[in-house]
């Protein structure tokens, strides 16, 4: 099923949909229900619909936004970034995020210059940078890729037919200067690697995937991250690079591309959380889903005969900390709702750290609440 | 027992004129820097806390809303004093452009779209502002007696070591070829060779003519700057590997946290600098449990699983600070607070936490009970 929000069409509508630029993937969209000015589609019709995002021309949003449908838009695959303050578990909800999608086609997760935090979450040996690999989580089989800014270069220049001249640009220090004095340059390149990615079955490759899920900067560098194409395109109007970060904007703007937002219910975590939202919204780019994690169940009554002192400082410790989260989690599901966004998935505080058998369970838990 | 990071004693310490902390995000760095500050500041010391986060989330712990990139006196602080500034990226390089610049060029840098880029938009250039305005705040210290300690929260980049190296980097860009390449008028390559014209085609390639030739421009504005950059940058580097300047590492008791905790222990040694301790912040309260009171938790049987998730992850987070922090490293263990670090007082707590510290058992205390 497959959701997004839209006005003056109730359930049982048929809507119909083309794209000038791409007349085949005209389709015909029959609305299931709506509920809270969220439309859901049932998801046996190819449904597409054209949304008119404010001051944007209207752009496509396409049911494969959820991976589930390969047949849906053939030749981008949708693209999932995951963002959140440090410390929410970022990396976890993206490699659930991947193991979900898992289920319905090839699905690639990457990390962008991120230090192996995908396989040391998962628990696997060390994916060295520009490398990929077949990893297999849970019993299910992923494509795992780590984007590394140097690599990325190197290959670009290999792209733009200059692969020659890369050895020289490295040994003059341009690479460096390109990755550490512009690192605008450096981020156009990360995301440009992911670009290629999405893109292969539109390439005919082998290696083709039918999502991607980016496991992205944290929400304090995510605005700056995603729009450093277009801070490039300001500065380098013609050349290679121009059209090529125009392109990654495009991606990124694509109804195909949503940014999850991973947050827990914190003051500071829920406000760089809507702040990002507002942000990413000004610059034309989907906010997928508000997931919210690490949240903490009120703990169970203690029995009387339980008259431990500390025992019981930590049963009112927890006590205390679930009510704490409580009206920030009203608050975010207020503001959401004033957005006209559905509500945020909630991911329990598990005990301790998260091993492989947890992330199928969190991908479960995606899965459950994905749409609803 | 692990050795006991004594963070009153470090604070206490008037010739540390500078304390770093550095860390992963979400281990809550900026909670702890400011803690830091306040604590030193309410022993008596002059203290100014820089932070660099562009989340803002230093206003909102101390209650101060648009903290301006100057410093601003922190209001409520007993004994001695506390300011506080949120670095402002942009205001920073135009002020140092501006001191640093022949007057003639400062317009011409400041409008170049390369610089704008460059001082609005690309997040690297965070670490080049930071180790700027440390500089000034240091130089600024030591000219008026206004601080005697700065307490520096560093950038939330892909490595804290990424502000230590800041002034390397800054000296290599200036020596290396690719600044002089691109204005070889004024620098010592006026005379380019085959080899280096074909690099400066290649750049051309990539980003095209027009851009190079801004580029160029900016590069022989920017070089003029350098200069002025670069000694401040030099004062800062004598400064962070001095024993006036202290760092402390932040983690908390996740397993990537602590590798990296580990991981900066290692490159601060190959700095030439030791690490004075390291916070783990957010550790889960210690569970233990009285047999009588076993017996009967025993017979609820979700009384007795909310027991042992917590027993668990108590244990667990235990074994992995023993196993993953180096012996030689002074701890400090900070539990989780009840409340969010968002207001004066839970900083004061958070900083009477560190300075009164609970340290690192080697061994487990209380029974395993498995069933």
């Amino acid at each position: 099923m497959y959701a997004t929000r839209f006005s003056g069409v109730g359930p049982g509508t048929t809507v119909t949909s083309s794209h000038p630029s791409d007349p085949q993937l005209s389709r015909i969209c029959f609305v299931a229900c709506t509920s809270s000015g969220t439309v859901t589609y049932s998801h046996f019709c190819m449904a597409l619909t054209i949304v008119p995002r404010c001051g944007h021309e209207p752009s496509m949003r396409v049911p494969g936004g959820l991976g589930a449908y390969p047949g849906a838009m053939p030749d981008v695959a949708p693209l999932h970034i995951v963002s959140g303050k440090g410390g929410t578990g970022k990396t976890t909800v993206a490699l659930a995020l991947a193991l979900m999608l898992r289920r319905s086609g090839e699905t690639l997760v990457c990390e962008v210059e991120s230090r192996h935090g995908l396989t040391e979450a998962a628990g696997l040996a060390k994916v060295e940078e520009g490398e990929e690999r077949r990893v297999t989580i849970g019993g299910q089989e992923l494509r795992m890729l780590s984007v590394d800014s140097r690599h990325a270069l190197r290959d670009y220049l290999d792209h733009v037919r200059l692969g020659v001249a890369g050895a020289l640009l490295e040994k003059t220090g341009f690479v460096d200067f390109a990755s550490e004095l512009a690192p605008g340059l450096r981020d156009v390149l990360l995301t440009g690697k992911v670009y290629q990615a999405a893109r292969r079955r539109m390439k005919g490759q082998a290696d083709a995937v039918d999502a991607v899920v980016m496991d992205a900067p944290p929400t304090g560098r995510i605005e700056n991250f995603l729009t450093a194409g277009e801070a490039l395109a300001e500065v380098v109007v013609v050349g290679p690079i121009a059209p090529q970060a125009q392109s990654i904007m495009a991606l990124l703007r694509a109804e195909t591309t949503q940014v999850h937002l991973v947050t827990t219910c914190t003051e500071m975590a829920l406000t760089e959380t809507l702040q990002t939202i507002d942000a990413l919204t000004k610059h034309g780019i989907a906010i997928g889903h508000v997931i919210v994690n690490q949240v903490m169940a009120d703990p169970p009554p203690l029995p009387d005969g339980v008259t431990d002192p500390a025992l019981r400082a930590a049963w009112e410790r927890d006590t205390a900390v679930a009510a704490e989260q409580r009206p920030w989690a009203d608050r975010l599901a207020e503001r959401l709702s004033e957005l006209g966004r559905g509500p945020a998935l909630t991911l329990p505080l598990l005990p301790d750290e998260v091993g492989p058998d947890d992330l199928v369970q969190i991908a479960d838990l995606l899965a459950e609440g994905w749409y609803a | 027992m692990r050795r006991l990071f004594e963070v009153g004693e470090l604070l206490g310490d008037r010739d540390v004129r500078v304390v770093v902390t550095c860390g992963t995000g979400g281990v809550g760095k900026t909670s702890v820097s400011a803690a830091l500050a306040v604590a030193a500041a309410e022993s008596g010391r002059k203290v100014v806390l820089v932070t660099v986060d562009p989340a803002k989330r230093l206003a909102t712990a101390l209650g101060l809303e648009g903290l301006g990139g100057e410093p601003q006196p922190v209001p409520g602080i007993t004994g001695g004093s506390l300011d506080a500034l949120m670095l402002d990226m942009t205001a920073t390089f135009d002020d140092a452009v501006r001191s640093h610049a022949p007057k003639n060029r400062v317009d011409e840098v400041l409008r170049n779209p390369f610089y704008k880029a460059l001082s609005t938009s690309f997040s690297g250039t965070q670490d080049y502002m930071a180790t700027e305005k440390l500089g000034q705040l240091y130089e600024q210290a030591q000219a008026t007696g206004r601080w005697d300690l700065i307490v520096v929260d560093t950038p939330p980049s892909r490595s804290a070591l990424d502000f230590l190296d800041a002034p390397a980097r800054l000296d290599r860009l200036a020596e290396g070829p690719v600044l002089q390449l691109l204005a070889p008028s004024s620098g010592p390559l006026k005379l380019i060779s085959a080899g280096l014209s074909q690099v400066t085609w290649v750049i051309s390639k990539v980003i095209g003519s027009k851009a190079l030739s801004d580029l160029q421009v900016f590069a022989s504005a920017f070089e003029t700057v350098m200069g002025g950059f670069r000694r401040r940058a030099a004062v800062v580097r004598t400064l962070l590997s001095s024993p006036a300047a202290a760092f402390v590492i932040v983690a908390s008791p996740r397993k990537a946290a602590l590798d990296e905790a580990r991981f900066f222990v290692g490159q601060l040694r190959d700095r030439g600098t030791t690490a004075r301790g390291v916070v783990v912040n957010r550790v889960s309260p210690a569970v233990p449990l009285a047999p009588e009171a076993e017996e009967s938790l025993l017979l609820e049987p979700e009384a007795y699983a909310w027991w042992r998730a917590s027993w668990v992850t108590w244990r667990a987070q235990r074994a992995r600070m023993v196993k993953a922090l180096p012996t030689s490293l002074p701890v400090t263990l900070a539990q989780t607070l009840e409340r969010e670090v968002t207001d004066l007082d839970v900083v004061r707590e958070l900083g009477s936490l560190l300075v009164d510290g609970a340290g690192l058992a080697e061994e487990d205390e209380g029974p395993v009970v498995d069933v």
